[in-house]
């Protein structure tokens, strides 16, 4: 990379860049930067994912301004928002839709990473810094969800934060210590508004700022799972098959954006609620301690890990899965025992166990909406082997798997 | 328009209920989110009915409390001259809540 400095620039920009590496910056991380050239279109959700965390924090702030957290106060100034503030409505199904937004890309962009091996070396940190925000995210989604106050919130928050008091010795006082009360009440509804809008969000900004500090150092993976390098080399020459990030990528960025909120404005102005599915009616009902909505199920992006927590009989072993279901991704990186990355290369055997995987995370998903049966729960055990069967068999089928040759060069697949 | 159709959910919310009652109705699945008024949010000749009829009968127990007299107004088309006559209580201006004249002391008092 040139060093700016050492040519002294005239005017204001070289002033400046004397002073702060705007210029080296936007070498290092854009014009400089070379990405991979067979980049396909599961590579558009990790910008879609920063521009939802932008559009939720700019949504949250003028939220913020008028929603006033308390158990008498909560569920009255999201109606005053609804109502009577001007675009207020706009403003909350924006913060509403953005939030399924996120988990969506999210899990989209994880799936990237499933299907093309990017959490392989090198890109082990890569990867727990992005399950790390997903952790967060979840927290952030989690108590998000209780600061309207709605009947759903209550009740969601109740079950949730009870998961904690299966912890053996301190569960009970850990769960009064969380709730800061009895039961969830108004200093529960309080410190999950401060962390919602402040704790997390900072997490959740440090975290992506490392996650991508840690995917400039590694470079990106492509769909081939060839390494492609993301500077120029000693004779000057760009790196063979990486292309300048800007503007190659932004434009096609710009384009996955521009397609993400056409989608995203439909949902917005024409289905907020998108049947029952982002915003439920339980939850247009002010908190009652005294009346269990019937089912209680939490929001969509939840429902896999809470059909896994209903299939066991004991409360203890089914928190500790769902635990275990959400980890499990963590230890990816170290269960991967396969010489090639991408799905492309792999044999038949991890693409079994890939279909599976996603077969049961989606039916997982769905059963996790339904009330409980003896079938389903039946349903739910079935699909939950399959879950973790993906993550604790691959040390062994993906040796196994009878890989093809990975080429030197990236390719094109159309 | 969200604002429309929840007024009239609300407002014919008794309408509903004297339907469950009536025999050739089917029985109303005991989910009440399940129940619908097979209400027209169109009509806005019938909109105006309910609310004179909501205004005359309901509100004695049932609020509105997230509803100005000038939203239902303007969203109804009713003229301000004829909210301030036939809709409005005593004392009260059209930039006011819809509350109802039970107060809560007397409502804990004669139901419990």
């Amino acid at each position: 990379m040139s060093n700016p400095n050492e040519v002294t620039k005239p005017g204001f920009w070289g002033w400046l860049n004397r002073r702060l590496p705007v210029d080296a910056f936007i070498k290092g991380s854009l014009t400089e930067y070379f990405a991979p050239k067979n980049f396909n279109f599961w590579y558009f959700f990790g910008s879609l994912a920063l521009l939802v965390l932008v559009m939720q924090l700019l949504s949250g702030i003028f939220l913020a301004m008028f929603y006033k957290p308390g158990a008498t106060t909560a569920f009255d100034s999201v109606e005053f928002i609804m109502r009577e503030v001007k675009y207020g409505w706009l403003i909350r199904y924006l913060h509403t839709t953005g939030a399924s937004a996120f988990f969506l890309v999210v899990y989209l962009h994880m799936f990237r990473a499933l299907l093309y091996g990017s959490y392989k070396a090198p890109r082990e940190l890569l990867w727990l810094f992005g399950m790390i925000i997903y952790l967060a995210l979840m927290a952030e989604g989690f108590m998000g969800y209780v600061l309207p106050w709605g009947n759903m919130s209550y009740w969601a928050a109740t079950v949730i934060i009870n998961l904690f008091s299966t912890i053996p010795v301190i569960g009970t006082g850990l769960v009064e210590w969380i709730r800061g009360d009895y039961g969830v009440a108004d200093a529960t509804l309080s410190r999950f508004f401060s962390l919602h809008v402040i704790a997390i969000p900072l997490i959740l900004l440090l975290l992506v700022a490392l996650h991508l500090i840690a995917l400039h150092e590694t470079g990106s993976n492509n769909p081939d799972g060839v390494d492609v390098k993301t500077t120029r080399g000693a004779d000057g020459l760009p790196p063979r098959d990486g292309i300048p990030f800007h503007p190659y990528y932004t434009v096609k960025d710009i384009v996955g954006v521009c397609f993400f909120l056409t989608l995203f404005c439909v949902v917005v102005f024409f289905v907020p609620t998108m049947g029952k599915l982002f915003l439920e009616p339980a939850n247009f009902e002010p908190a009652d301690a005294l009346s269990t909505p019937n089912p209680i199920s939490p929001s969509w992006y939840f429902t896999p890990y809470y059909a896994i927590l209903r299939a066991v009989p004991n409360k203890g072993i089914g928190a500790l899965l769902l635990l275990l279901a959400v980890l499990s991704f963590f230890f990816l990186p170290w269960l991967d025992r396969s010489p090639v990355k991408s799905i492309r290369y792999r044999g038949w055997i991890f693409k079994s166990f890939l279909t599976v995987f996603t077969i049961s995370f989606l039916v997982l998903m769905w059963l996790g909406m339904q009330e409980v049966s003896t079938l389903y729960v039946w349903l739910a055990r079935v699909f939950a082997v399959g879950y973790f069967a993906f993550f604790w068999l691959m040390p062994w089928y993906s040796r196994w798997d009878p890989v093809k040759p990975v080429p030197e060069r990236v390719t094109y697949h159309g | 328009m969200v604002k429309l159709a929840s007024l009239v959910a609300i407002l014919l919310v008794p309408s509903l209920s004297l339907a469950a009652e009536g025999a050739a109705e089917p029985a109303a699945p005991l989910d009440y989110q399940a129940w619908h008024a097979h209400n027209d949010v169109a009509n806005l000749s019938s909109l105006q009915r309910g609310a004179r009829n909501f205004m005359n009968y309901c509100v004695g127990c049932h609020s509105l409390k997230y509803l100005r007299y000038s939203r239902l107004g303007t969203d109804l088309k009713i003229p301000d001259k004829e909210l301030q006559e036939y809709l409005l209580g005593p004392g009260e201006t059209t930039a006011d809540y819809i509350g109802t004249s039970l107060k809560a002391a007397d409502g804990i008092a004669w139901f419990g």
